[in-house]
């Protein structure tokens, strides 16, 4: 099998990146948003009340960019967000594929995207949880992202090592099972209790449904993201025919 | 090793995709990250506010 070009592997991943993105974008409209708009209701009530402090910044029709203006350039944001991460994660594949689980093309790219999601999702969401407006102290944000970055590299060198004592081949499979199952566990809880609890009180204005609903649309768009980001680059890096020529099957059929 | 002869596709290519794959990822940390390290402020509480709500959704601590 020879290996596609490198503008090809480019190509495949912006487009999986931007169907990704896409689905991103439409999750984050139907579930999140409602969610922003009821926080940012909060936020707006409650600089109305206390002295204002400034800090905070503006959401209503005198700000820099208009609320309705923000949602269709939010939506944007996660579709450029999701072309970028797609081609990342392209090359990634392209580079690692060999050192991956997964017999096929498709079995390991569906592989990255899961530790993708495990390493560039799930590990900061334990620690640094999303919230959305109206929860976020200004003062601790410099914090919350040096710890959120800190997390995702973490959670990435573990996992290349979990990856890694999984394959060893100096072990053998029942006990290298074992080896990456117990270094996965116990790093991930040596991460959890070493990782600094950047994460900012929830303030009592804002009711803890909120921050669930909030969080669970997150974490349902993102998750979103990376499965319609592996499915599309597996599905577009298949090898034996070529894309037009599936795509036309799959019209005929 | 096979890779140890000097044929210019065989480095271009990991090179230019590992170089790339790096400016995808600073792409996005500009983004979702950026609040004043590059940009002069006006600028950076520009683009705060335009990708406002994707950073929330998306998880990024956001003010």
């Amino acid at each position: 099998m020879s290996a596609p070009t490198l503008g090809r592997t480019v190509g495949d991943g912006a487009l999986a990146g931007a169907v990704a993105g896409g689905l991103g974008a439409a999750a984050m409209y139907w579930l999140v948003e409602p969610s922003i708009r009821a926080a940012i209701a909060i936020e707006e009530a409650g600089a109305a009340h206390e002295h204002g402090s400034g800090t905070a910044h503006e959401h209503g029709s005198e700000a820099l960019v208009s609320r309705p203006e923000q949602v269709v350039a939010g939506l944007v944001t996660v579709l450029v967000v999701g072309v970028l991460i797609g081609i990342a994660f392209a090359l990634t594949h392209r580079f690692l594929a060999s050192r991956l689980p997964g017999r096929t093309p498709a079995a390991s790219t569906m592989v990255l995207a899961g530790l993708g999601f495990l390493t560039f999702t799930v590990a900061p969401a334990m620690v640094v949880p999303a919230n959305p407006p109206a929860v976020g102290d200004p003062a601790t944000v410099d914090l919350r992202t040096a710890t959120y970055l800190g997390t995702i590299v973490c959670a990435v060198a573990l996992a290349a090592l979990v990856t890694g004592v999984a394959r060893a081949g100096s072990l053998t499979p029942g006990t290298r099972a074992v080896a990456a199952a117990v270094l996965g566990v116990v790093g991930a809880a040596v991460l959890v209790a070493v990782l600094p609890h950047a994460a900012d009180p929830v303030p009592a204005n804002v009711p803890a449904d909120l921050i669930w609903r909030f969080r669970v649309a997150s974490l349902a768009q993102i998750g979103l993201m990376w499965l319609a980001l592996g499915a599309t680059c597996a599905w577009l890096g298949q090898p034996r025919t070529t894309v037009p020529t599936r795509a036309a099957h799959l019209v005929g059929a | 090793m096979a890779h140890t002869t000097l044929v210019p596709g065989r480095y271009a290519a990991p090179t230019a995709g590992l170089a790339l794959a790096l400016v995808a990822l600073l792409g996005v940390l500009f983004l979702l990250q950026e609040n004043g390290l590059l940009l002069s402020a006006d600028a950076a509480s520009y683009l705060h506010e335009v990708t406002h709500d994707a950073r929330h959704a998306l998880g990024v601590p956001c003010h």
